[in-house]
């Protein structure tokens, strides 16, 4: 608690510390501080959110990841007030917001598809917002124009939405949502309806108009690159609770259990029992001894224990190639030689019924045939151990 | 499927019959001479001259003009309700209230009117605008019905969320939202119980009076003891209004297009 407490204090200092230079667009705010106390949403007697806690520190980008049926749409429909949660609470800046109707939460939101308003032009759409909280009618017309500039579409005040395509309806919709200056933006799979290219320019324009804005925002994907990418932190949920709460670099290369390790990039894992050895504790698995890496627990030993590891850190060596006995090796049959553009997959039926992954660098030459017999070899201490 | 030459010929036989009563009506309102001939005798444009300054025709004019006019608005009001009520209502099922808004269509408009009869009688509506028109209005409701749940279905959930979360209250986001939206719908299906009320002539017959009878009851009337040229002239009159009105219900979608487009 009291480091999450240290990093809002440092956070807070950070903003405070910002020259006044930098501060180009009025549209600029100080982010909400949003805490959730274990929030429990019930459908009958099946929890859609079972139990979830976050603490999201101003200005802070947290994406909320998971598969669908996670509860990560619920999650964030509740944090706007679309739905009540059954128990726990929504504190947004000390303030206990879970009686406050929708309209008067003052947060801004994105949608999936897009929700303008279709009977409205471009500019009435952004505008709604301004109207609504009774924003002076002379203050209105310039923070349109900011909105508007802010996503790049100045000059589209009079179209209709359906003369706008997915793009630009949903840098309207953005606009829409941070006209009126709110500190929490949500957004709803903001992307999801994009293609490929839109998706990622995209994903860099809003991640900049949320930094330059300094509020604070909660994403919901289950896009586990897009939550690589634009987050500061990544809260994982499955089957309605929390899995992980940390930065996407915790969560690669630290997951907390194997779901984790499953949703976050590709992975290689392995199951067994730890035995201690005064060479450092291995795992016994079906396919063989793998040695633990220096930092597992010393708990894990004479218990089932997983072992995580990511395809980059594997490397491939011929089958007649000396091993060195300090590094972990599995032998297999190459099966699968796919060229991804900047990395090659390599997958490897390993002789024990399980199919392992290799990545490797694309610009590498690459001396195996598909069928060979090879040997999967890596670093004890590129792996992770875990309780099974 | 390219429609073939016998479809194509069927096609235009169809639509030939079904148009030659109205050019044999409109024909014969310009006969010169008091007997309806078709093809008319001579050509003259004196009876409708006549139907627009009797008062026999104006006032029937005005009583089926004030007769659609509120049983359209009543249908409209009502049909959008029971519209919303069927797409948002949690009480009743929505398949209970789409089966009340429809039925009567179902119902045989002579029972309807025997029905309606009986009730204006006996509340003294019968014989007068108010009871025609909630009479007819009945009849409009289905046309509004069906068009407004329509549409109603179609605006997304997430345009009303998103109106709520920008701080409209559930009032303001129906007020300036959700009904903007629906309300072309809701005209298209006024206009049609306009029409349907414009030229409805059983439930007109059971509530009429010596005092009080739409266009139809009139022309039905004339014709059977014995009709001159000026009732076609009055028929064709009715069937240009109902066109025009048809033509302003299929325009309403493009017209609102157009009064957007023209502001960029």
């Amino acid at each position: 608690m009291t480091t999450v407490r240290d990093e809002i204090q440092k956070e807070t200092s950070t903003v405070e510390a910002m020259p006044a230079n930098e501060t180009e667009t009025s549209l600029k705010t100080a982010g909400a501080w949003v805490q959730l106390n274990d929030i429990v949403k019930l459908y009958g007697s099946t929890p859609a959110v079972d139990g979830v806690s976050l603490d999201i520190p101003p200005g802070q980008f947290v994406t909320l990841l998971g598969a669908s049926g996670s509860g990560k749409t619920t999650l964030l429909r509740i944090i706007a007030g679309f739905l009540d949660a059954t128990s726990g609470q929504i504190v947004i800046d000390r303030k206990e917001i879970s009686r406050v109707p929708v309209h008067k939460r003052h947060i801004g939101m994105v949608f999936q598809n897009y929700a303008l308003f279709p009977h409205m032009t471009v500019e009435k759409n952004v505008a709604f917002p301004l109207a609504r909280q009774k924003v002076p009618r002379r203050a209105r017309k310039e923070m349109i124009a900011e909105a508007l500039a802010a996503v790049h579409l100045t000059g589209y005040e009079n179209r209709l939405p359906r003369e706008l395509s997915g793009g630009q309806q949903q840098r309207v919709a953005l606009a829409r949502a941070i006209v009126a200056r709110p500190r929490l933006l949500l957004m709803d799979e903001p992307l999801g309806a994009l293609d490929r290219r839109l998706r990622e320019s995209l994903q860099i324009e809003i991640r900049r108009l949320s930094r330059d804005l300094g509020l604070t925002v909660i994403n919901v994907t289950h896009d586990q690159e897009e939550a690589l990418t634009m987050s500061d932190r990544i809260a994982l949920l499955a089957d309605g609770k929390l899995v992980q709460y940390g930065t996407p670099e915790e969560l690669y290369s630290n997951p907390s259990n194997e779901v984790a390790a499953r949703f976050i990039g590709e992975s290689n894992i392995f199951t067994g029992t730890v035995h201690g050895s005064p060479r450092g504790a291995t795992l016994s698995t079906s396919a063989g001894q793998i040695i633990l890496p220096d930092t597992a627990s010393a708990e894990l030993n004479g218990n089932e224990a997983r072992i995580v590891v990511r395809p980059s850190a594997v490397t491939v060596v011929k089958a007649s190639a000396a091993i060195d006995q300090s590094v972990c090796s599995m032998p297999g049959t190459l099966i699968a030689n796919i060229f991804a553009g900047d990395s090659r997959k390599v997958v490897v039926d390993g002789d024990h019924g399980s199919e392992l992954i290799v990545r490797m660098d694309a610009s590498e030459p690459f001396g195996f045939e598909v069928g060979e017999p090879v040997v999967l070899t890596w670093k004890p201490s590129a792996s992770l151990a875990m309780v099974a | 499927m390219k429609p073939g030459f016998t479809v194509k010929a069927i096609g235009l036989l169809m639509a030939a019959i079904f148009v030659f009563p109205t050019i044999v009506v409109v024909g014969t309102s310009f006969n010169a001479s008091t007997l309806i001939l078709f093809p008319p005798k001579g050509w003259s444009t004196k009876w409708y001259q006549e139907i627009f300054t009797t008062s026999k025709w104006t006032d029937a004019f005005q009583a089926s003009l004030k007769v659609a006019v509120l049983a359209a608005i009543i249908a409209m009001v009502v049909g959008t309700l029971l519209a919303f009520t069927a797409a948002r209502g949690k009480l009743i099922p929505s398949s209970v209230v789409t089966m009340l808004a429809v039925l009567p269509v179902v119902v045989p408009t002579v029972v309807a009117g025997l029905g309606f009869y009986i009730v204006a009688v006996r509340i003294d509506l019968s014989g007068g605008v108010l009871g025609l028109a909630l009479a007819h209005s009945v009849l409009g409701v289905p046309y509004v019905f069906i068009n407004v749940l329509a549409a109603l279905t179609a605006v997304e959930r997430n345009v009303e969320e998103a109106a709520r979360i920008c701080g409209a209250s559930e009032f303001v986001t129906l007020q300036r939202i959700t009904l903007p939206l629906i309300a072309p719908a809701a005209v298209i299906g006024g206009v049609l119980a306009f029409i349907g009320s414009w030229d409805e002539v059983i439930i007109a017959g059971f509530l009429n009076s010596p005092t009080f009878h739409t266009l139809p009851v009139i022309i039905f009337g004339e014709v059977r003891s014995g009709a001159e040229p000026s009732t076609s002239a009055v028929a064709s009159t009715v069937t240009l209004v109902s066109v025009l009105m048809l033509g302003i219900a299929a325009g309403v979608p493009a017209l609102r297009r157009k009064k957007l487009w023209r502001k960029s």
